[in-house]
């Protein structure tokens, strides 16, 4: 997985380089965008062919919202206690 | 919301496509996710360092504190998960731990996790971080008036850059847009560095 890290950084250094030419930016976004749909179908795919996910899809489903449901409410916790603490303060100041 | 729509498609017609049992051979090939995964990633890193004089512009401009608010969206979702572990049976908190870390990222996260796991997981991350997104979507009003202005930032993770920007400047004022998008863009890169820091330490 560190390979895919890495060439994701070698992308960027290419970014970086080439970042003055629009075009090749904007065609690479969509290639990124294309790419995106080619992998979630393939995903859709080896979900589809493996009868243990899809006879369990909607507790699969059900779990996701929660798991989302639990990483929303720690965030939320965790950002009013950072709001009141470093930057509630400041506004008044102002 | 657009996008996540056509994401949900193209995922269902793949399952689709395997319930009818019409699966093209390229696709079929073990190795065919990974070669396109990395050919994604390269593009994904160009897209960022084009972006990098922009985001480094920005850094410049704030206050250290604004390093706060992508922090506290990692500890608190994290935390949230954690909490939640609790409840759940026969799933390693690394896998719910790694769900989590996509902050919103579907795109990437479902893809990431399901050649590093397996595609169950990788179906979680989907579901889990589409859910995310439209969580914060719908609420952001409703958190930004009961835990301040940067509960709904915070809760919108990687979304909070793109997607979710409008509704969280509307709901907290034009002076959080930058926060928000700073706040996004740190966590869209951290995506993958910490799904595979959480994978390689559990």
């Amino acid at each position: 997985m560190y390979e895919i890290i890495g060439i994701m950084i070698i992308g960027g250094i290419i970014g970086y380089v080439f970042k003055s030419k629009g075009k090749l930016i904007r065609l690479s976004e969509k290639i990124y965008g294309f790419a995106l749909f080619v992998l979630l179908f393939s995903l859709g795919l080896s979900v589809g062919k493996n009868e243990a996910v899809m006879s369990n899809i909607s507790n699969l489903g059900l779990l996701s919202l929660a798991i989302a449901a639990a990483a929303v409410a720690g965030s939320i916790f965790c950002a009013w206690a950072v709001y009141k603490i470093f930057f509630k303060k400041v506004n008044k100041n102002k | 919301m657009k996008n996540s729509i056509t994401a949900i498609l193209f995922f269902v017609a793949g399952i689709a496509c395997a319930k009818l049992e019409f699966i093209p051979q390229i696709v079929s090939d073990g190795n065919f996710t990974l070669y396109v995964l990395c050919f994604q990633m390269l593009f994904v890193g160009i897209c960022m360092g084009a972006e990098l004089n922009r985001s480094v512009i920005l850094i410049k401009s704030l206050n250290i504190k604004i390093l706060l608010v992508p922090f506290t969206a990692v500890v608190g979702t994290l935390l949230g998960v954690v909490v939640f572990s609790v409840f759940v049976n026969g799933m390693p908190l690394s896998d719910l731990l790694a769900v989590g870390s996509g902050f919103g990222y579907y795109s990437l996260s479902s893809i990431y996790i399901s050649e590093i796991r397996n595609e169950t997981l990788g179906a979680i991350a989907l579901l889990a971080n589409i859910s995310r997104e439209v969580i914060a979507l719908l609420f952001t009003p409703l958190f930004a008036k009961r835990f301040g202005k940067l509960a709904p930032i915070a809760a919108a993770g990687a979304t909070s850059m793109d997607t979710c920007l409008p509704v969280i400047t509307s709901a907290v004022g034009r002076d959080y847009a930058i926060i928000s998008v700073f706040s996004g863009v740190v966590l869209t890169v951290l995506v993958p560095f910490i799904i595979t820091f959480i994978f390689s330490i559990m």
